[in-house]
């Protein structure tokens, strides 16, 4: 499974990264961009099975990026991982077809949590 | 008015071992952050942009925790505190840090906050005065570690 991770920090790109990991996510590998317009060339460069996103991000914010995906018609799966936490942020997000909503900060479980239903469709 | 609660000792130490590791031991301690010391001031701002919360540590502690994150040398932390700033290579780490504990201040709450930016503040250049605080202590195995506190502005 590949999966896009989008987060302007490095550092928190590879603990992402080392959470899906940990959550025993099968056959993974990963790719990562630094902004929403970084995330958008990797989409259509890599095709990644799932992404996942920070919501604030300088140039692009996640929100904007997932809804440039659908207007271009691509329905890759798509889930924030975010400090963001509030009820209007998650309706807009599942408004805009994100399907999971990973909350900062995280542990191997949460991811697990999240991401089982929806791998498992 | 913010009805935005404080962090108590638990939530502390939840969110230092989600973000630091298991290892991080936590304890409410007085007096908190040393204000006479470059210390670090994160703001947290309303929708209206207002200063709402802030999280204060000492210099050390700041530093720390933003090596911490991605196992940057203690020795480059260090070398910054002796400095008086925070570490170029470590900023960005430590506002990501910051930015994530915004949810210390959301549990049980509907007031929206996010993490506005952090500054060293000096004596001569202080952080806003508090309402009210909350103090804690923060041991993070191989790193200095130091004083942190939550407080209404």
């Amino acid at each position: 499974m590949k999966v896009l991770v989008v987060d302007d920090s490095k550092a928190m790109r590879m603990i992402v990264i080392r959470t899906l990991k940990q959550a025993g996510i099968n056959n993974l590998t990963t790719i990562e961009a630094a902004s929403g317009v970084e995330g958008l060339a990797m989409v259509a460069d890599h095709k990644p099975n799932a992404i996942l996103s920070d919501w604030n991000m300088p140039e692009m914010k996640g929100i904007d990026f997932l809804k440039k995906l659908r207007e271009d018609g691509n329905e890759t799966l798509f889930g924030f991982v975010t400090s963001e936490c509030s009820p209007e942020v998650k309706k807009e997000a599942e408004d805009a077809g994100a399907k999971f909503f990973i909350v900062k900060p995280f542990t191997p479980n949460s991811f697990e949590a999240a991401l089982a239903p929806v791998l498992a469709n | 008015m913010c009805s935005n609660p404080l962090p108590t000792l638990k939530t502390i130490e939840k969110m230092m071992h989600c973000l630091l590791g298991d290892q991080v031991a936590a304890k409410n301690s007085v007096p908190g952050p040393d204000l006479t010391k470059p210390h670090v001031v994160a703001s947290y701002v309303n929708d209206a942009n207002e200063v709402q919360r802030i999280l204060v540590c000492d210099l050390a502690l700041a530093n720390s925790m933003g090596a911490a994150m991605s196992m940057i040398p203690a020795a480059v932390a260090n070398d910054a505190t002796k400095a008086g700033i925070v570490a170029q290579n470590i900023e960005s780490n430590l506002g990501e840090v910051l930015n994530i504990c915004v949810n210390l201040f959301t549990e049980d709450s509907t007031d929206r906050l996010t993490y506005s930016n952090l500054r060293v503040c000096t004596p001569k250049d202080p952080a806003p005065a508090v309402k009210q605080s909350v103090k804690f202590a923060l041991d993070i195995p191989r790193y200095i570690g130091g004083s942190l506190s939550a407080g209404s502005v």
